[in-house]
């Protein structure tokens, strides 16, 4: 069995070396760039071996920073709670009540699908 | 549906439709503890919704699933035979009042709905986006490569499936949006665009990539919205512009 994974590995080992050498200049040069701009290229890197080291939530280093639109769930939750601080009970009522509405309006759509 | 549905088929409508009228009569109910009394001209008639696939990419959808979530404790009450059927009662949502007056008196609860409608909205687009880009992986993946009969069958019927899935997000975007519309402020409508049947289209990138014309080709205005620059971190994205 091993033996048939020796030449797919060395085919994987070809294709790497070959993606390292023509990324290697511009790799540098971005290096180089962003040490000219003082942008913090040491903590990135120790960032890096921190994150090979210890994984787990260090990892998130390599995450895209994109934050998504907040959903219907979390804009509730957040009314809900600004609402209840208000300490006045019918604030929290209507977030509830208009939600409940929302869900109500979106199973009439549902059964109105399923009947086509 | 189709023309003739099964006895299954049928006792899972009765029962949506049961759990449904549930909903829409504690609604009402809920309705007079914060709305004036409205006549049945201060509410906008429930839409027709005509948002669809685009043409050259019609398929009929799959049975679209209601949610799991929803509570099983069917309890068959007897409808009146009178009575309108409760996935056709007008709800009295703020933003289905027309009444100029009674707009005016409920402005706390317009903006509370406003809120919500925003959430809908991205929970649409972002389903939307997800079942697109699925849709357009079955067609590269399943659809394109089958050979017998067997897989072009199954790889049909996961298109069907999540074609579905495409129009229920479509739809729900399209409900916010015209609440928006009705309630909403010019800012609003800046972000959440009217959605067209052209947006629907599968993506070319992941079904045809490297195709001729595919620079001069334009992803729907949805796949590039995202949290406005102010609320995002600006940290990292200014380590990009400096280098």
């Amino acid at each position: 069995m091993l033996f048939f994974i020796v030449p797919t590995l060395l085919t994987k080992h070809k294709r790497s070396e070959i993606g390292l050498n023509s990324t290697q200049p511009a790799f540098d040069e971005l290096t180089k760039s962003c040490h000219e701009r003082n942008l913090p290229v040491d903590a990135w890197k120790s960032a890096y071996c921190l994150a090979m080291d210890e994984r787990g939530e260090h990892l998130g280093i390599f995450d895209v920073n994109h934050e998504k639109a907040p959903t219907l769930a979390q804009i509730t939750l957040q009314l809900t709670e600004m609402k209840d601080n208000s300490n006045n009970n019918n604030n929290v009522n209507i977030v509830n009540w208009i939600a409940d509405g929302l869900k109500a309006e979106n199973d009439q759509c549902v059964l109105n699908m399923n009947f086509i | 549906m189709p023309k003739k549905p099964t006895v299954k088929q049928q006792l899972k409508i009765a029962q949506m439709r049961a759990r449904l009228g549930k909903q829409v009569k504690s609604f009402l109910q809920a309705a007079n503890l914060f709305l004036p009394n409205l006549e049945e001209v201060d509410l906008m008639p429930l839409k027709e919704e005509i948002i669809d696939t685009p043409a050259e990419e019609t398929v009929v959808p799959g049975e679209f699933d209601v949610d799991d979530g929803l509570d099983d404790d069917y309890d068959f009450e007897e409808q009146d035979e009178a009575e309108i059927p409760s996935e056709v009662v007008d709800l009295p949502l703020p933003s289905n009042i027309i009444s100029v007056e009674v707009k005016s008196s409920i402005k706390s609860l317009i903006s509370v709905e406003r809120e919500l409608r925003k959430g809908q909205a991205n929970d649409a687009l972002e389903g939307l986006r997800v079942a697109l880009a699925n849709k357009s992986l079955i067609f590269s993946k399943d659809v394109n490569p089958s050979k017998t009969t067997k897989q072009t069958t199954r790889a049909w019927d996961s298109v069907r499936n999540i074609q579905s899935h495409v129009l229920a997000h479509a739809r729900s975007y399209e409900r916010a949006w015209e609440a928006l519309n009705s309630i909403g402020i010019a800012e609003d409508l800046l972000v959440y665009q009217k959605l067209n049947v052209s947006d629907l289209k599968t993506v070319k990138d992941i079904t045809m990539a490297k195709r001729y014309g595919q620079g001069s080709d334009a992803l729907a205005w949805f796949w590039r919205i995202g949290p406005s620059e102010d609320s995002i971190t600006g940290e990292w994205m200014q380590e990009c512009k400096l280098i």
